[in-house]
């Protein structure tokens, strides 16, 4: 059961890194804005990877002690948990060499649901295994 | 002897131009400057620095700073912050677009030397002493400043420090 759980989150990191990159490198030529030297690569995929591994361990939890009502209480703990995430951007401070922090919540915010759109995404794939 | 008297009159031209480039006591800004402020939260800096800085230690009578920094460049690190802090309810970015500084009398001090002058900010003209150094052709300085003084949100006496540590880096180039 943790098998499969953890094989959905490593993907499902993946994915959310690679959506990401590509989301950074739009926002970087967009904006003219860089903050490369907080979000790069290895930040990008190291975050999602491990948000996507503590989802995974939060749906292991779910499945194990709520049994019925764990989809469903999982779901919404997923969309709380993300959406309630928004207040890091916000409030952070950046180094005061870096130009343009007006620009940094409109980096971040989106990327902040990046791991738990990309677990629904695999979701399917890896509930079907279990039924 | 017209062809010498303008051979002569090119010398001394000559000799004057450089007599004076030699004596200026005009300083520019260096790009690499620093005006940063600390009040605990807020803290950060500004950018925008301009003006004139006229100064010889061994003319300190006819040595004057009028210097400006844009209040639209004030930088916390934090967006939101910054925003506020340029909104009318603080510093009021789009009414009192500058925050500058007219020496009056520069004058030896026990470690370096002190400008006595004027700081206009946020609408309020102020007497204050400004202790600084210069060494290496670099102008170094601190001065405290209260916003209360100058009328900044007094509604709100206790959001955020009332007193902003101002320190003040700014290497020059003749």
């Amino acid at each position: 059961m943790l098998k499969k759980e953890f094989i959905h989150g490593i993907i499902a990191g993946i994915l959310a890194s690679i959506a990401g990159i590509i989301y950074t490198h739009i926002y970087f030529f967009a904006n003219e804005a860089n903050f490369s030297s907080i979000v790069n690569i290895y930040s990008i995929v190291g975050l999602n990877v491990s948000a996507c591994i503590v989802i995974a361990f939060i749906h292991a939890a779910s499945v194990k002690w709520l049994k019925k009502n764990a989809e469903l209480v999982f779901n919404l703990v997923l969309s709380v948990l993300s959406f309630s995430l928004i207040v890091i951007p916000l409030s952070i401070t950046l180094p005061l060499n870096i130009q343009f922090p007006e620009l940094f919540p409109g980096l971040v915010v989106p990327m902040l649901f990046f791991p738990s759109i990309a677990w629904f995404t695999l979701n399917p794939i890896f509930s079907k295994k279990t039924r | 002897m017209k062809k010498h008297f303008y051979a002569f009159a090119a010398i001394v031209v000559l000799f004057a131009s450089a007599f004076t480039a030699f004596q200026s006591m005009d300083w520019k800004i260096s790009d690499n400057y620093s005006v940063k402020f600390d009040g605990g939260d807020p803290s950060g800096e500004f950018k925008g620095l301009k003006g004139t800085i006229s100064f010889d230690p061994n003319n300190l009578k006819d040595s004057k700073f009028v210097v400006s920094i844009d209040v639209a460049s004030i930088n916390t690190g934090n967006g939101m912050k910054n925003t506020h802090a340029k909104s009318d309810k603080w510093l009021d970015a789009e009414k009192y677009p500058l925050i500058s500084f007219t020496s009056k009398e520069i004058t030896k001090a026990a470690s370096g030397y002190q400008a006595k002058g004027t700081l206009d900010m946020h609408g309020v003209q102020k007497e204050i002493t400004l202790p600084f150094t210069f060494d290496g052709n670099v102008f170094t300085g601190s001065i405290s400043v209260n916003r209360m003084d100058y009328n900044i949100n007094t509604a709100e006496p206790n959001h955020g420090g009332q007193v902003m540590k101002v320190d003040i880096n700014v290497p020059v180039s003749k």
